[in-house]
């Protein structure tokens, strides 16, 4: 505001002077006044400006942070370029960023080790420095793209001989599935820089060396666990000398892969004896079991998948703890059975049959104790199919017994009709499930009627006592 | 093809809570919120009364009434106190009354071809009166309801056989007015189903219960057999039995009363068809005798997963229901009319029967009633033609009726009775001779059917 006041007065201080001086002086004095004027205008605008942009502290302010940048760019460039070295040759990358680099300390705006911003750089304009520092940018970017063509294939080639390295690992045994994974996935991201192709590098670097050490722990594991089968001393020097030759990639991991091999060798004949029992115990089981029974059967058939996946002798540790959980789930399995015979014996119970149709078998609950988990495999799967087999025989029995006496007071009605009508009447006349169980109860309810096993049939007592008569007539 | 949309409308105390429990059980699509209760007084519809057992049971139901109470339910007619167990009040309540009827049925938006199923207890005032009254009105009177041709099927409630005389009366004169309406003696409703509050808490052996329990046990029973008589018609039946399949030909044999027989809750494992059928004749929710049925509908509603599996099969309904009928129903060669429908259901655990037993004597219903019945009648003083029945516990509340009507009430249902028996015993009939049928019939004696 203050600003358009001083100039509003100025014109018209200039303005009032002119008009007195045209009054007073004539025409002459006026165009002299004039002409002065505005050589005064020119040079205080010049002066003015020089003065402005000298006290302006932001412009020094710019160039310094212009060249920072330009220098940090360099610097990483410079970086990718030295790590780029362990895969590529990069010496006219490194020239071409010598000669960036001298550029810039000959036209004096950074120091001759271009390690700081040379102190004279008030000299330059900021255009000129803005100008310097996009040239030097876009030369940076070249010679990183003309590094990364050079770099890709190499990168290719490098991750390519790791994954060859890995599979073979792998195929000798080492559980390297999830790791494997992670690497292809990484393998297979193509990048799109060199920055990126460094980071790839780094990661399938990385992620190598940790199977690499997973794979060695596996094997110093594997071997304490196979010299009680066997001699190990083989698998021991190879280990050994795979430690010794840890920079060697490929004599570190065939000395590995040799290693798991030999060491499958020694556990292989202990590893089938004990899959094949497992196996055989679990489809036991599964057998027993059959569609009807629920519980915990889904887990016994996960233990069973699992070990019929396991066919590497180099898993027996796995094999062992799978046949833990095996013998864990299974006392589960009938300790919920035993609860479930308990439960459906007693609402039977609750309706009172007699032994003659229906017993409880009390030597169940002493069986299922004795299904030891602590003990040996085969031991206690001979105690524990025992078992499961009585459990599972009488739990069958009872679910069907206890459908008989549930459905019983439907039933009853229609058996007496039936018997009325014929006087007798067969497990087919009755067009149930477990139509001898229904006529059996119906007899144990009425003592007016007979149950003969074989074959099945209910006669009424008159009708026995007619017939009897008939046939022992004259 | 749409489905046939059901509503419920329900008239008195004991229908009103047959239909909120339906409501409120089962959100049947066929008839969604189409349920319309009525009554005469206010305090009949208080849930602290009428529902409050139900309420009690289950709170949650508070909710629903609450819903309800605002364009559901309609109360009708001047009396502070209900009809009083007289059904002639209830019938002129509703007379009076039936223009704030009709505006509640309208708001059920009813369409053309919708059934709806009106329910009363046989022994009450309210119902008894209203309902026979307003199915006469809407199918036939000229203040329709919709442009349509509406079906109108009726439950009636009998009721306990401990009951006071005049409930009795007023069974005879429901059953009567249900099935033709007074003087014009048209067919009224155009199916009347039958349920015997005492038969049904035999079956269910519930006696031993308090009241309210058995009553509810009881509405539940009679809710289930709605339901699986709505199934029927149903997007999941294998063969559908249609609304017009209930009860065209029953009409037009003059004959057109049912009662539900019900096996519930059977085993799948365990039961087959047959015997849950077995089961179900054992129990009618009347007493009848099956062999004086003439007229079956079988419906089996069985858990999907056996309908798929073909454990249960339509086919298989179909040969068992013929073999089953000619076991069980009227004459040799099993009644006259039979349909039967299998109805899968991916809710069903269970393998449940109902058979519609139709056209069976009413000689065990009526001969309930009929001592009581005449007791109740004699004891009317007659006065210029007309009775005065009024209710012993309101003095005010008392209405006169003509000898002419009751004997009008008496001759329908005799001329019912008399149709119904001729049925039965037609259906009895010896076989015919069919040779020399065919021979009148033109066929010489050399044809194939001669020579088996």
């Amino acid at each position: 505001m203050n600003e358009y006041i001083i100039t509003a007065s100025f014109i018209a201080a200039i303005l009032i002077a002119g008009f007195l001086l045209l009054v007073n002086f004539g025409v002459t004095i006026v165009t002299y006044f004039g002409i002065g004027l505005v050589a005064v205008s020119i040079a205080g605008g010049v002066i003015y400006t020089w003065w402005k942009t000298a006290k302006d502290k932001t412009i020094e302010k710019f160039k310094l942070e212009t060249l920072s940048k330009m220098r940090e760019e360099f610097n990483k460039t410079s970086n990718y370029v030295n790590e780029a070295a362990e895969l590529v040759d990069v010496k006219d990358d490194r020239e071409g960023l010598g000669a960036l680099r001298e550029g810039f300390i000959k036209l004096g705006l950074f120091d001759e080790k271009f390690e700081s911003i040379a102190k004279g750089i008030g000299k330059h304009t900021l255009t000129f420095i803005e100008q310097q520092t996009r040239k030097g940018e876009q030369r940076l970017r070249s010679l990183e793209t003309l590094t990364a063509g050079t770099y890709k294939p190499e990168l290719d080639k490098y991750a390519q001989g790791l994954h060859i390295r890995l599979m073979k690992l792998y195929e000798s045994g080492y559980p390297l599935e999830n790791g494997l994974k992670d690497f292809e996935g990484v393998q297979n991201r193509i990048p799109k820089s060199l920055i990126e192709m460094i980071e790839k590098k780094k990661t399938i670097s990385n992620l190598f060396s940790a199977m690499l050490m997973k794979c060695y722990g596996e094997a110093e594991a594997l071997l304490n666990l196979a010299g009680t089968y066997g001699d190990v001393s083989r698998a021991e020097g190879d280990i050994r000398m795979a430690k010794e030759r840890a920079g060697d990639i490929d004599a570190y991991t065939s000395l590995l892969a040799s290693a798991r091999n030999r060491l499958k060798e020694i556990l292989g004949p202990a590893f089938i004896k004990r899959r094949s029992i497992l196996l055989s115990a679990l489809q036991r089981t599964m057998e027993l079991l059959g569609d009807d029974i629920d519980g915990l059967k889904g887990s016994i058939e996960e233990i069973l998948s699992k070990v019929s996946a396991t066919t590497d002798p180099g898993r027996l540790e796995e094999l062992m703890e799978l046949e833990n959980n095996f013998k864990n789930n299974l006392v589960l399995l009938l300790a919920k059975l035993n609860d479930d015979l308990l439960r459906v014996e007693s609402e039977i119970t609750a309706f009172g049959p007699t032994k003659d149709l229906w017993a409880r078998d009390d030597g169940i609950g002493m069986l299922l104790e004795k299904a030891d988990p602590s003990t040996e495999i085969s031991a206690f799967t001979e105690e524990a199919i025992v078992a499961l087999g009585r459990a599972v025989n009488q739990y069958r029995n009872d679910i069907m017994f206890k459908k008989v006496v549930e459905n019983f007071g439907k039933m009853e009605p229609i058996i007496e009709r039936k018997l009325k009508e014929h006087g007798r009447l067969s497990g087919a006349d009755l067009r149930v499930k477990y139509a001898e169980k229904f006529l059996q109860y119906y007899s144990t309810k009425h003592p007016e009627v007979e149950f003969r096993e074989k074959p099945p049939v209910l006669l009424a007592r008159s009708h026995v006592l007619g017939r009897t008569r008939v046939e022992g007539g004259p | 093809m749409d489905n046939t949309r059901w509503s419920i409308i329900a008239s008195g105390e004991g229908a009103n809570r047959v239909s909120f429990l339906y409501y409120c059980q089962f959100r049947n699509p066929a008839i969604e919120d189409r349920v319309l209760l009525l009554n005469t007084t206010t305090a009949d519809v208080r849930p602290e009364k009428t529902f409050e057992y139900i309420l009690r049971k289950d709170p949650n139901l508070g909710q629903i009434y609450d819903q309800i109470k605002r364009d559901k339910i309609c109360i009708f007619g001047k009396s502070p106190s209900g009809a009083g167990n007289n059904w002639k009040v209830g019938e002129n309540e509703a007379r009076d009354d039936f223009d704030t009827i009709r505006r509640y049925i309208s708001n059920l938006k009813l369409g053309g071809r919708d059934v709806i199923l009106c329910i009363n207890t046989l022994g009450g005032g309210t119902g008894n009166g209203s309902i026979p009254y307003l199915i006469h009105e809407l199918k036939y009177g000229k203040r329709i309801v919709s442009a349509g041709e509406n079906s109108y099927m009726a439950l009636g409630i009998l009721p306990y056989d401990f009951e006071a005389p005049q409930r009795f009366f007023n069974t005879i004169c429901g059953i009567s007015r249900l099935l033709k309406f007074d003087g014009d003696a048209k067919q009224n409703a155009d199916l009347l189903l039958l349920v015997d509050n005492d038969q049904v808490e035999k079956i269910l052996g519930i006696g031993g219960m308090g009241k309210e329990e058995r009553y509810y046990r009881i509405n539940q029973e009679t809710i289930k057999a709605i339901n699986m008589m709505i199934a029927a018609g149903s997007e999941r039946s294998k063969s559908t039995i249609d609304v017009a399949d209930y009860y065209q030909l029953p009409s037009n044999l003059g004959v057109y009363h049912f009662t539900p027989c019900m096996s519930l809750g059977n085993d799948p494992e365990i039961f087959d068809i047959e015997t849950a059928m077995e089961d179900a004749i054992r129990n009618p929710m009347v007493p009848v005798d099956p062999k004086t049925a003439i007229m079956a509908y079988v419906i089996v509603v069985a858990p999907q997963k056996y309908v798929d599996d073909r454990i249960f099969s339509q086919e298989e309904l179909e040969n068992i229901t013929r073999d089953w009928a000619v076991k069980n129903l009227a004459g040799k060669r099993g009644g006259v009319l039979r349909y039967s429908s299998l109805v899968s259901s991916q809710d069903a655990k269970t393998l449940d029967v109902m058979i519609l037993l139709g056209g069976f004597s009413l000689e065990k219903i009526i001969s309930k009633s009929l001592q009581r019945y005449y007791d109740f009648k004699d004891s009317l003083k007659t006065e210029g033609g007309e009775v005065e029945l009024r209710d012993e516990a309101n003095e005010r509340i008392r209405v006169k009726i003509s000898i002419k009507d009751i004997e009008a009430i008496e001759a329908n249902i005799k001329d019912y009775i008399a149709v119904a028996e001729e049925r039965i015993r037609r259906a009895h009939r010896e076989e015919l001779d069919i040779k020399k049928k065919l021979s009148e019939w033109g066929f010489s004696r050399g044809s194939p059917s001669w020579r088996q």
